[in-house]
């Protein structure tokens, strides 16, 4: 009679704790002081047993039955709001995504260039060398400062590289063949004279272009090393030397020249407009 | 002072004294962060026309300036490979040392004057251009600067503006006749080892 409850209850929770058939206390572990001790033993088990399915059936719960009216299986469902990544790819799991520059695609981020100078029409070579045929006809006429002024009426702000190339050669033609002694009265009348503080903006301009340009045509390397292991400069590339210093030098005398006659402010003008030539 | 030297280095002193002209500014795209935008290069519009002074080919100066910062980058004379190790030593001495120098750069700009495309140039013509100019030159080679110096609006307000361009002036005067002292102490030690042993075969 004492052991029909426990019988019971541990048909429910399995075959392990199957009472003995032949009525005798149970030899292993339990306690075997009283029946009702065995009793009381076996209740919380199946208690947890029945809470532990019901919470798993809890769980299960909030998932819609598939009977009922479900999103399509490519969304995901709505009251799941916290997951991001539902299933991980090798394009989730890589970093590669973290260096994706997202402030180049923001249109707020990005800043027009072309609005910091006015609309400038374009020059074409062909109008470049007739303005240099022209200047050309000057310097014949030995009219050295209308040529200068010639040329830096109209500079080449907006053209393909021919163009401003050619430009900058007429330039300097013109800054070679005005001698030293005339440089410096030539720049007070232009500077003094209606738009004159433009035009040497322009020279500066000019100047800082023609000594980066010879920079760059420069010859790559003068030196070879020779079968010695010992080398220097030849004879040639010393003639190139000599030449380009040579145009450094007028254009360095000019650099002087327009410093002092315009100021720093004609320097600070050419590193801030963005009309470069 | 030679002739041409006089007129390169008032050319830049005058450019740098126009171009350091910083102010402070903060970085338009990092919150509470102040890099000097010229390294940064993430805002084109604070950076201006970069200025070349050149006195021949084997010697030329860039100025970069920028709203809080200045690049300058130096190429010093180099006539034949004696000197140009011995500017490389020199220079990479210094390097290694840029902290107590505050304005020294600690790599010299190898790229030279492609920065800055052309207004009306294209992207493609402008990277094309680039692409030239970067790969003409070799490491090490004799493209680019032997030496730069970052001088940002902090300098400015802590040093004196006109003791700064005093300074790089003066680096500029001093290291040519170092290396050019360097060299002929080079080639006396050489004269006396090669003396000395060659002596027992005589």
């Amino acid at each position: 009679m004492p052991h029909s409850p426990s019988c019971v209850l541990a048909a429910a929770t399995g075959p392990t704790s199957l009472p003995n058939p032949t009525g005798s206390p149970p030899a292993h572990g339990l306690p075997s002081a009283s029946s009702t001790s065995t009793h009381t033993f076996h209740v919380p088990i199946s208690r947890r047993l029945n809470l532990a399915s019901e919470t798993t059936l809890q769980l299960s719960e909030p998932n819609p039955p598939p009977s009922t009216l479900s999103p399509p299986r490519n969304e995901p469902p709505k009251t799941h709001t916290m997951s991001v990544i539902r299933e991980h790819t090798s394009a989730t799991l890589s970093d590669a995504w973290r260096t994706i520059d997202i402030d180049s695609l923001d249109p707020d981020k990005v800043f027009d260039i072309s609005t910091l100078h006015p609309a400038i029409p374009e020059t074409s070579v062909n109008e470049v060398r007739a303005l240099h045929g022209q200047v050309r006809q000057l310097l014949q006429g030995r009219d050295t400062e209308g040529a200068l002024r010639g040329c830096l009426e109209f500079p080449v702000y907006n053209g393909d590289n021919a163009a401003r190339d050619a430009h900058l050669q007429t330039v300097l033609e013109v800054l070679q063949s005005i001698k030293a002694s005339e440089m410096n009265p030539m720049l007070v009348r232009i500077f003094n004279s209606e738009g004159g503080s433009e035009c040497l903006d322009v020279l500066m301009k000019y100047l800082y272009k023609g000594m980066a340009n010879s920079a760059n045509v420069a010859p790559k390397s003068p030196m070879k090393p020779m079968a010695t292991g010992f080398s220097q400069i030849g004879g040639r590339s010393m003639a190139s030397h000599d030449s380009t210093g040579a145009a450094m030098s007028v254009l360095l005398s000019w650099h002087e020249k327009v410093v002092e006659v315009a100021g720093l402010g004609c320097i600070g003008r050419v590193m801030t407009d963005w009309r470069r030539v | 002072m030679s002739q041409s030297l006089r007129p390169y280095l008032q050319a830049v002193r005058s450019s740098l004294t126009a171009a350091l002209c910083l102010s402070n500014f903060a970085s338009q795209t990092a919150e509470r962060h102040n890099v000097p935008e010229i390294e940064a290069e993430t805002s084109p519009e604070v950076l201006l026309t970069p200025l070349t002074i050149a006195r021949n080919e084997n010697e030329r100066v860039l100025i970069e300036p920028s709203i809080n910062s200045v690049r300058i980058s130096i190429k010093i004379k180099q006539a034949d490979e004696i000197e140009n190790i011995l500017v490389h030593k020199f220079t990479r001495f210094l390097n290694q040392r840029a902290e107590a120098f505050f304005i020294l750069r600690r790599k010299p700009m190898k790229v030279r004057e492609c920065l800055f495309p052309s207004v009306s140039e294209s992207p493609i013509v402008a990277l094309a251009q680039w692409w030239r100019t970067a790969g003409a030159q070799e490491p090490g080679g004799e493209e680019g600067y032997d030496i730069s110096f970052l001088i940002t609006n902090f300098h400015t307000e802590e040093m004196l503006k006109h003791k700064l361009v005093d300074f790089i002036i003066q680096f500029m005067e001093e290291v040519d006749k170092e290396i050019s002292e360097m060299k002929l102490f080079l080639n006396a030690r050489a004269r006396f080892v090669a003396e000395s042993f060659l002596t027992p075969f005589d």
